[in-house]
C-alpha cells in the first residue's frame, strides 16, 4: 500500500529508504518539494503534505536530527500510517542509538539493514489498523440517560402558545421608526426557554420594553424637530460650482505652464526636492535600532580602533563561552517536552500578536517551532525560553529571507537586451499607497538611468489620472531629457476614465515598446478582495498582458486582514484566469512603514501567507522614501 | 629602533595603567588578597584576548566550506570526500560537518563543512561558519548552469563582497560539478560567462557608486572600476576553477573524478 518510506538526516543524507515492491521510481522530487514547501517555509505544524497524487506524512526527530517520511497514494486512506511512523521512529532510534550519537558522521558508511524489521512493523500496524472495530456505547454511557424526561417531552400546545407570543412582540416593531435593537433579542429568547405558559413576569417585562421604545422614539423626534429650522447650506471651497470651474480645470495647458515637449514644467519643485536627484539610485536597508545590532555584528564600523574593541569584546565573549562549554559537557542535558514548551510558546505567541502579527499566523509559527524543538537536547545552562526564542528568531529570519533572487535592475537589463519593456503591475485594496509608491519606484528607476512609462489603468477613482500626471510632471522636472540622452525619462499613458483597464495596459505596453521605454509601471484601481467583478477584471488584466512582475501593495498597519487580502487576491488570480499556468502575486510592497514603530508583524503575515518576498518598503510620502527589507533588523524589532 | 621604542612605550603604558588600576581598587577598599585575585583575573583575561588576537591568524582556521546553489551536488561531494561512498541525498536543511584527512601530508586534517544551498538559509549558515574558513569550494552544476547563471553570480557576488571574508581572504575554488552530464559546460566556458554576469551584477547590486551613496552599508566594489570584471582582478582571493564529478554514472567514462579537487584541498595546508 505504501509507496515509499524514507529516513534521512536533516543534513540531507539518506540513511534508509524503502520502496514498495521494488518500484525504483526516485522519490527525491516529492521529498524535496516537502522540504522546500513545509519545512523551509515554517509550515511544520501539520504533519501531512500533498504533492500531486502523492500524500506524505512526516515526523521530525530533533534529538538525532532525523526526518521520517512516508508516502502513499492520495486516493487510499490508510489509517495505520500514524501508528507506523511512531513505531518505526521509536524502534529505529532505540536500535541505532549508539551509532547515531557518535557525532562524527561515521554512519555515512553504515548500511542500515532495516528492511526486515520494517516489514514486521508494517504488518503489525496493518493488522492493528484493520482491527479497529468500534463497539456501541451502552445506554448508561450515553448522554440521553442523563437528561430528565420532562425536558425531552414535546408539548404541542405549548409550542403554539410560544409562537403566538413571538408574533406579539414582533408586531410593534414596524410601527416605530427607531428600534433599540439590543432590547428586542433580549426579550425573545426568554419566551421559548420557559417551560411554563406565559407568566405575569414576562408580560410585565414586555410592557416595559414597549414603553421604553416609545419613549426613545419620542425623545428622538423632539431632537430632530428644532434642528431643521437652524440648518443652513454648507459652502465648500472649490466645491464644483460653475464659478470654480476655471481654477479647477487641469485638463488643458494654461498660459502659466512652460511647454517642454508636451510636458508642463512644475514650478513648485523645491530645492530640497532637487537635492534628491542623483542621490537616490540606491535603495538603503531599513534602519531599526542599529546600535543594538552593532553589538551583535562586529564589523559594521569603519573606524579601526572601534573595530578592534569590538573584536576584543567578541573574543572575550567567545573565550568565556569556551570556559563554560567545558562545564556544559559535564552537566547533563535534558530533552524538551511539549508540555515544557507550551507556556513559553504561549507567551511568545501573545508577544507576536501584540506586535501586529496575524493571530493564526502566530499560532502556526509557534506550532512549527514546537515541532522543531520537541525532543531536542539542551544543556542545563540554557533555559527553555532562550532556546525557544533563538529557534523562533531563526524561523522568522527564514520566513523574511527571499526564496529567490530579487534584483529588479538586473531583470530590467535583461529585458532591455531583448528589446521589450519590463512590465510591473501594482494591485491592492483601496488606499494602501499604490500610486504614491509607483511614483517612488519610478523615481528610483529613473535615477538608475532607465526610461519609464506609467500606464494609468485606474479608470475609476476620481483624480487618479491627474495624480499620476502631476507625478509625471514633477519627475520630468527633476529628470530633464538631458539626463536620458535627449529623450523623455518618464511619460504617462492615459485614456481618461471609464475605459477598460486591460485594454489601456496593452496599448501602453505596445507604445512603450515602440518608443523604446525600459519599464512600464501599471497602476490599477484599488479593490476589495471579495468584490468578484473587480477581481475578475484584475485577473483579466494580468492574464492578457502577462506582466513580468505582479506586486501586491499592502500597508504595514493592517493586522489580521492581511492574510485575508492576500489569500483572496491569490485565489482570484488563479480562479478567474483562463491560462494554464495562472500568474499569482510575485512580490509584496509594504507601505506606510514609518507609521508603525516596532509593530512590524504585518511583514511576517504577508510573507508567510504568500511565500513571496517583500521587494520594497515605503517609508514616507516623498520620492526617496523607498527602502529594501532588512530581515534581521525587522526580526530584532519584532522580538524585542 | 622604531619597533623597540613602541614596544617600550606600550610596556610602560601597561605598567602605568596597572598601577593606576591597583590604586583605584585600593581606594574602593579592596586590598590584600582580594586585590591579588582581581589582578590575576585581569591578567588572565588580557592574556586570553592577546592570545586570540595574535594566534587567531590563518593557522587556526581549519574549515573548508562547500557552498553553492541548491541541487548543485554539495552533499554528494561531501559524502564522497569523507567516506568514498555515494549515498542518496535530499535538500539539506542543516550543515554536515566532518573531519577530512588530507592524504599526502599524513595526519593533517581539515574540517569539511557542507552548507545548505537553499536561498532562505544559506546566508545564515555561511555567517556561522565563515570565521573558520580556510578555503571555500563553490560548487556549480555544470549541466543547468545556463539556466542558473544569474543565481550563481548573485551568490558569488555575496561571497566576494562579504566584509569578513574580505578580511580573512580564504582561497576560493569554483568546482564545476556534474561533468558526467552530456550537456555540461567546461570550466573555461563557465569562467567567461561568470565574468560577464558579475560585470553586470556589480553594477546593479551596488547601484549608486558613481554618485554619493546615502548611508547604509558601503559595499565593496569588485575588481577595477574602469575595466570589465575579470577574476584575476580579485587580488585578495586566490581563485581557481576546476572540474569534478561526484556521482558514478552509467558509462565507463563518467566515473567519479575528484582528483583536481583533492589536490586543491591538499594545497590549502
Amino acid at each position: 500500500m505504501l509507496d515509499f518510506f524514507s529516513i534521512f538526516s536533516k543534513g540531507g543524507i539518506v540513511l534508509w529508504c524503502y520502496t514498495f515492491q521494488g518500484v525504483k521510481a526516485s522519490f527525491t522530487e516529492p521529498i524535496n518539494a516537502l522540504i522546500k514547501t513545509v519545512l523551509l517555509q515554517e509550515r511544520g505544524g501539520t504533519s501531512h503534505f500533498t504533492h500531486g497524487a502523492l500524500q506524505m506524512q512526516y515526523k521530525l526527530d530533533n534529538e538525532f536530527e532525523l526526518i521520517f517520511v512516508v508516502g502513499y497514494q492520495k486516493v487510499l486512506t490508510l489509517l495505520y500510517v500514524d501508528k507506523l511512523i511512531t513505531d518505526v521512529h521509536r524502534d529505529f532510534r532505540d536500535r541505532y542509538r549508539q551509532k547515531l550519537l557518535d557525532g562524527s558522521l561515521s554512519w555515512i558508511t553504515l548500511n542500515f539493514s532495516y528492511d526486515n524489521q520494517f516489514s514486521i512493523l508494517r504488518s503489525n500496524a496493518e493488522v492493528k489498523g484493520s482491527k479497529k472495530v468500534t463497539t456501541m456505547r451502552t445506554f448508561d454511557k450515553s448522554e440521553k440517560s442523563k437528561k430528565t424526561i420532562k425536558s425531552m417531552t414535546i408539548d404541542k400546545n405549548k409550542d403554539a402558545k410560544d409562537a403566538e407570543i413571538k408574533k406579539k412582540t414582533n408586531s410593534p416593531k414596524p410601527e416605530k421608526a427607531v428600534k433599540p435593537s439590543v432590547e428586542v433579542p433580549a426579550v425573545q429568547p426568554n419566551v421559548p426557554e420557559s417551560n411554563n405558559t406565559l407568566d405575569p413576569d414576562a408580560i410585565a417585562r414586555n410592557r416595559e420594553a414597549l414603553a421604553k421604545r416609545a419613549a426613545a422614539s419620542k425623545a428622538k423626534g423632539k431632537k430632530t424637530a428644532p434642528k431643521k429650522t437652524g440648518k443652513s447650506a454648507r459652502v465648500w471651497q472649490n466645491g464644483g460650482n460653475a464659478k470654480d470651474a476655471e481654477s479647477l480645470d487641469r485638463s488643458g495647458i494654461t498660459n502659466k505652464d512652460v511647454l517642454t515637449n508636451g510636458h508642463s514644467h512644475d514650478d513648485n519643485v523645491t530645492a530640497e526636492q532637487k537635492n534628491w536627484v542623483n542621490t537616490s539610485s540606491k535603495i538603503q536597508d531599513l534602519e531599526i535600532d542599529e546600535d543594538e545590532i552593532l553589538e551583535e555584528e562586529e564589523y559594521e564600523d569603519e573606524d579601526e580602533d572601534v573595530e578592534e574593541d569590538m573584536e576584543e569584546q567578541a573574543n572575550t565573549k567567545k573565550s568565556s563561552g569556551g570556559i563554560f562549554s567545558m562545564f556544559r559537557g559535564l552537566v547533563g542535558s535534558k530533552a524538551l517536552t511539549k508540555e515544557a514548551l507550551q507556556p513559553v510558546l504561549n507567551s511568545m505567541r501573545d508577544h507576536l500578536i501584540g506586535k501586529n502579527v496575524a493571530a493564526d499566523i502566530a499560532e502556526k509559527m509557534c506550532d512549527s517551532v514546537a515541532n522543531k524543538l520537541e525532543g531536542k537536547m539542551v544543556g542545563t545552562f540554557s533555559t527553555i525560553a532562550s532556546t525557544v526564542k533563538q529557534s523562533l528568531n531563526e524561523s522568522l529570519v527564514l520566513i523574511l529571507t527571499p526564496k529567490r533572487r530579487v534584483d529588479i535592475l538586473r531583470d530590467v537589463l535583461e529585458t532591455q537586451r531583448a528589446g521589450k519593456p519590463y512590465v510591473i503591475t501594482f494591485c491592492g485594496v483601496n488606499g494602501v499607497g499604490k500610486s504614491t509608491n509607483l511614483a517612488k519606484i519610478c523615481f528610483w528607476l529613473m535615477e538608475n538611468g532607465f526610461r519609464v512609462m506609467i500606464a494609468a489603468c485606474d479608470t475609476f477613482r476620481a483624480g487618479a489620472v491627474e495624480q499620476l500626471r502631476t507625478h509625471k510632471t514633477r519627475l520630468h522636472t527633476l529628470h530633464p531629457p538631458s539626463m536620458h540622452g535627449g529623450r523623455d525619462g518618464v511619460n504617462l499613458f492615459e485614456k481618461g476614465y471609464g475605459k477598460d483597464a486591460a485594454g489601456i495596459a496593452m496599448q501602453a505596453i505596445n507604445a512603450a515598446r515602440e518608443q523604446r521605454y525600459d519599464v512600464v509601471l501599471v497602476d490599477t484601481a484599488g479593490r476589495m478582495q471579495d468584490n468578484e467583478p473587480l477581481m475578475r477584471s484584475l485577473a483579466k488584466l494580468i492574464t492578457v498582458n502577462s506582466p513580468d512582475l505582479v506586486l501586491f501593495v499592502g500597508e504595514a498597519l493592517v493586522g489580521n486582514e492581511a492574510v485575508d487580502q492576500l489569500v483572496k487576491f491569490n485565489q482570484a488570480l488563479a480562479d478567474y484566469s483562463n491560462a494554464e499556468n495562472p500568474r499569482s502575486i510575485d512580490g509584496i510592497v509594504l507601505t506606510k512603514f514609518d507609521t508603525i514603530d516596532d509593530k512590524v508583524g504585518a511583514a511576517i503575515s504577508m510573507t508567510y501567507t504568500t511565500g513571496q518576498p517583500i521587494v520594497f518598503v515605503g517609508t514616507g510620502q516623498s520620492y526617496p522614501d523607498l527602502r529594501r527589507l532588512n530581515a534581521k533588523a525587522v526580526v530584532h524589532a519584532l522580538l524585542k | 629602533m622604531y619597533n623597540l621604542r613602541s614596544c617600550c612605550e606600550v610596556k610602560m603604558e601597561i605598567q602605568s595603567s596597572l598601577t593606576a588600576y591597583k590604586s583605584l581598587l585600593e581606594s574602593y577598599g579592596i586590598s590584600g588578597n582580594l586585590l591579588g585575585v582581581f589582578i590575576s583575573l585581569l591578567v588572565v583575561v588580557v592574556t586570553a584576548v592577546l592570545w586570540k588576537l595574535f594566534f587567531g591568524g590563518k593557522a587556526q582556521r581549519t574549515g573548508v566550506l562547500l557552498a553553492g546553489l541548491s541541487d548543485s551536488g554539495k552533499t554528494i561531494l561531501f559524502t564522497q570526500l569523507i567516506s568514498g561512498v555515494v549515498k542518496e541525498t535530499h535538500t539539506s536543511l542543516k550543515e554536515n560537518e566532518a573531519q577530512y584527512i588530507v592524504e599526502p601530508n599524513q595526519g593533517k586534517t581539515l574540517t569539511v563543512v557542507d552548507l545548505p544551498g537553499h536561498e532562505a538559509i544559506r546566508l545564515q549558515y555561511l555567517e556561522k561558519y565563515k570565521d573558520n574558513a580556510r578555503g571555500i569550494v563553490f560548487v556549480v552544476d555544470s549541466g543547468s548552469f545556463q539556466k542558473n547563471v544569474k543565481d550563481v553570480a548573485e551568490f558569488l557576488f555575496q561571497i566576494f563582497t562579504d566584509k569578513q571574508l574580505n578580511k580573512i581572504a580564504p582561497s576560493i575554488c569554483i568546482a564545476c560539478n556534474k561533468q558526467d552530464l552530456f550537456n555540461s559546460k567546461t570550466k573555461t566556458v563557465i569562467l567567461n560567462q561568470l565574468e560577464k554576469e558579475l560585470n553586470t551584477v556589480r553594477k546593479t547590486q551596488s547601484a549608486a557608486l558613481s554618485s554619493t551613496s546615502g548611508g547604509g552599508e558601503d559595499s565593496v566594489f569588485l575588481g577595477r572600476k574602469e575595466e570589465d570584471f575579470q577574476f584575476s582582478h580579485l587580488s585578495k582571493f586566490k581563485i581557481e576553477f576546476l572540474e569534478c564529478n561526484a556521482k558514478p554514472g552509467l558509462e565507463e567514462s563518467a566515473n567519479v573524478n575528484l582528483e583536481e579537487l583533492k589536490m586543491w584541498i591538499s594545497s590549502l595546508i
